[in-house]
């Protein structure tokens, strides 16, 4: 198991420095050269030179990409045109917003999607099954930014129960420590903070969440189908174990892998999620801040942005390939 | 809807009221006539999705291609003097823009119209690049096995763990929006999926007997592969095409809303919920349209394939559902 894991984490590192390179090169794609799109109208020639001193653009490609590593390795990511501040600490404030709205959607989409599924296959073909269907068909079809739009016009506006946009109202100040605002409340012992967090997440959460809820529907819904069709449940319910035992022991634990499947794979589809959903609610995280750093051509940002989703990306997809062998012990590798 | 009639008659008196009217007594094999046969597939299961999904996108497709007889206005021409209008049923509309308008007086309608076109575009050539690339790799991988297969899994590995989403974000924002940019992206995206389909059928086949009857018989491994195995490949293949179409249309969509996708003068769904979303408390009808539309396309094509994938999966053949 140990050198299973070993193996997968080592196998990781080629696939992040690729990243790192396309990253890096795509970057260098710029229409023009960079230093004309950072320098200011009025700039001399003199104050070009500089700038491409400053820079290091004189070097040679490979040793830029060189200086590029090692700065990242040492976490300097860049300063940012727009915020003139580093860039690292500006995504390392943002990232909790992220974190706080990815999580709750993954949890909604889960508990949502299983719970719905499971039901369905229980009650095959009788009305819950019908519904759970629907639901799971909706769900993978409706584009999730119009969810959103549709939830602040039809929801937010009329009931006034929830806010249309942003994490918290502005005159409360975030306490941390960690940024997740939900979790911050719990360590405070703060219920107030807690409800008031949860009213502004709710809607983004939902919406991301609806995507994952309906393909999580359909999974569970043909994977358990398959499996209490087979022989074990018969002996089991032979041999007299109560339905709910037979359903949930033997059933579902044995339809889990496909579910953990496609749970692996939307948690991490989850993150590209966010990009939209946080446009749509304004939601300051590093969806939003990418979004916002592209209309302004802030380069720095974008290039660091876009590396942290994808290396989140990947260790998200390690995180969910390790945890296989653990659900289940047949996998050997 | 003639066919259902047809089904109906020829339904035994005794199983009535299934809608899926699965075939539960297997009839003793005799030669079918066409429309028998018909009748047999209106009666497997995944038929009525198929017939269901595949006349709404039809429509969806009719509409793309005769876009310019369709729409009742350019989906650029300006009409400041109305813009912002309702839909016709509602107060102060008119029945010259039927959707009403959007805050340059575009006609809804005729954006609407237009927007069918690209998101088809989109979907089927992503469809269509990503089954080329994943379908030649995953047989050729599959069938010839040994270090050919063990390289291009690498590959295939490597392509599902990155993040294509945002490379495109990456590419857009350095290089400029453009159609042809998105379709690229979402290939390299979707053709891991067709690849694994290709292959798993193809490692199948390589065991079948009229493989290994034209092996004996020294045919070229080409010929092989193309005539006997690509077409055990193609039904799997086209259940992952028609998600495929849904999901580059949602992903398109997608970019496009952040305006990170097709350049934002062009009319298409994606780009028409950007504008509506500046309107939403002003006019909250703009978003309405171009929702409908890409939810109804997106769900078409999902029951499409639902459909396909239950008709053609031999295990759901002879089950009741």
């Amino acid at each position: 198991m140990i050198r299973y894991i070993l193996r997968r984490v080592l196998g990781a590192i080629p696939l992040l420095l690729a990243i790192v390179v396309i990253i890096f090169f795509v970057a260098r794609l710029v229409p023009g050269d960079p230093v004309s799109a950072m320098l200011p109208e009025n700039a001399t020639e003199l104050d070009r030179q500089r700038m491409i001193a400053l820079y290091g653009l004189n070097d040679p490609v490979l040793v830029q990409f060189w200086k590029y590593l090692v700065q990242l390795v040492q976490g300097n990511l860049g300063t940012s045109f727009q915020y003139h501040s580093p860039v690292s600490e500006l995504l390392l404030r943002r990232l909790p917003a992220t974190l706080d709205l990815a999580i709750a959607a993954g949890l909604f989409g889960w508990i949502l999607g299983i719970v719905l599924g499971a039901i369905a296959s229980i009650k095959h073909n009788k009305w819950q099954d019908r519904i759970a269907s629907v639901v799971g068909l909706v769900g993978i079809s409706a584009p999730t930014f119009w969810i959103g739009l549709l939830l602040i016009i039809y929801v937010a506006v009329p009931t006034g129960w929830f806010p249309t946009g942003g994490r918290l109202p502005a005159d409360v100040v975030p306490p941390g420590p960690t940024g997740m605002n939900l979790v911050d409340a719990i360590i405070h012992a703060d219920p107030g903070l807690f409800f008031t967090s949860l009213k502004y997440l709710a809607l983004p959460a939902i919406t991301l969440g609806a995507a994952m809820a309906g393909l999580l529907v359909r999974m569970t819904r043909s994977s358990m189908l398959e499996v209490l069709g087979d022989d074990y449940i018969r002996t089991a319910r032979a041999k007299g174990a109560r339905e709910s035992a037979v359903n949930f022991r033997h059933g579902l634990r044995n339809a889990g892998r496909p579910i953990a499947t496609v749970m692996g794979l939307e948690a991490a589809g989850l993150l590209s999620g966010s990009i939209v959903v946080e446009t749509v609610f304004s939601w300051p995280g590093l969806g939003q801040t990418l979004v916002n750093s592209v209309d302004f051509r802030d380069y720095p940002v974008i290039q660091a942005t876009v590396l942290m989703f994808a290396v989140v990306f990947v260790l998200t997809n390690l995180a969910v390939d390790i945890a296989y062998s653990f659900i289940d012990p047949r996998i050997r590798y | 809807m003639a066919m259902v009639k047809i089904s109906d008659d020829d339904r035994p008196a005794e199983q009535p009221g299934s809608m899926n009217g699965a075939v539960e007594v297997r009839t003793p094999v005799r030669t079918l006539s066409f429309w028998a046969k018909v009748r047999r597939m209106l009666r497997r299961p995944g038929a009525w999705s198929v017939a269901v999904g595949g006349v709404i996108l039809l429509m969806f497709v009719i509409i793309a291609i005769f876009a310019d007889l369709l729409a009742p206005h350019a989906p650029q021409a300006q009409d400041l003097l109305n813009k912002l209008k309702p839909p016709a049923w509602s107060d102060g509309g008119s029945t010259r823009h039927l959707l009403g308008t959007d805050y340059l007086g575009r006609d809804i309608l005729s954006r609407l119209i237009y927007g069918a076109r690209i998101s088809l575009i989109v979907g089927v050539a992503t469809a269509l690049g990503a089954a080329f690339i994943g379908v030649t790799t995953g047989v050729i991988g599959g069938y010839l096995g040994g270090w050919v297969d063990a390289s291009i899994q690498r590959v295939v590995v490597v392509f599902q763990a990155f993040p294509f989403i945002l490379l495109a974000i990456l590419l857009v924002a350095v290089t400029g929006a453009g159609t042809w940019k998105v379709v690229l992206i979402l290939v390299l995206s979707r053709w891991p999926a067709f690849n694994r389909v290709a292959r798993s059928e193809a490692l199948s086949q390589r065991t079948r007997e009229y493989v290994l009857a034209a092996e004996a018989m020294g045919s070229h491994s080409l010929r092989i592969m193309s005539r006997h195995v690509l077409p055990a490949v193609a039904a799997p293949s086209i259940v992952v095409a028609t998600f495929s179409i849904s999901g580059a249309i949602l992903g398109e969509a997608g970019l496009s809303f952040l305006g990170l996708g097709v350049p934002i003068a062009t009319p298409t769904w994606g780009n028409m919920l950007a504008d509506g979303r500046n309107y939403m408390y002003a006019d909250p009808w703009l978003t309405i349209p171009p929702g409908v539309a890409l939810f109804l396309i997106v769900i078409a094509a999902n029951i499409l394939g639902d459909g396909i994938r239950d008709l053609t999966d031999p295990r759901l053949r002879n089950r009741t559902r």
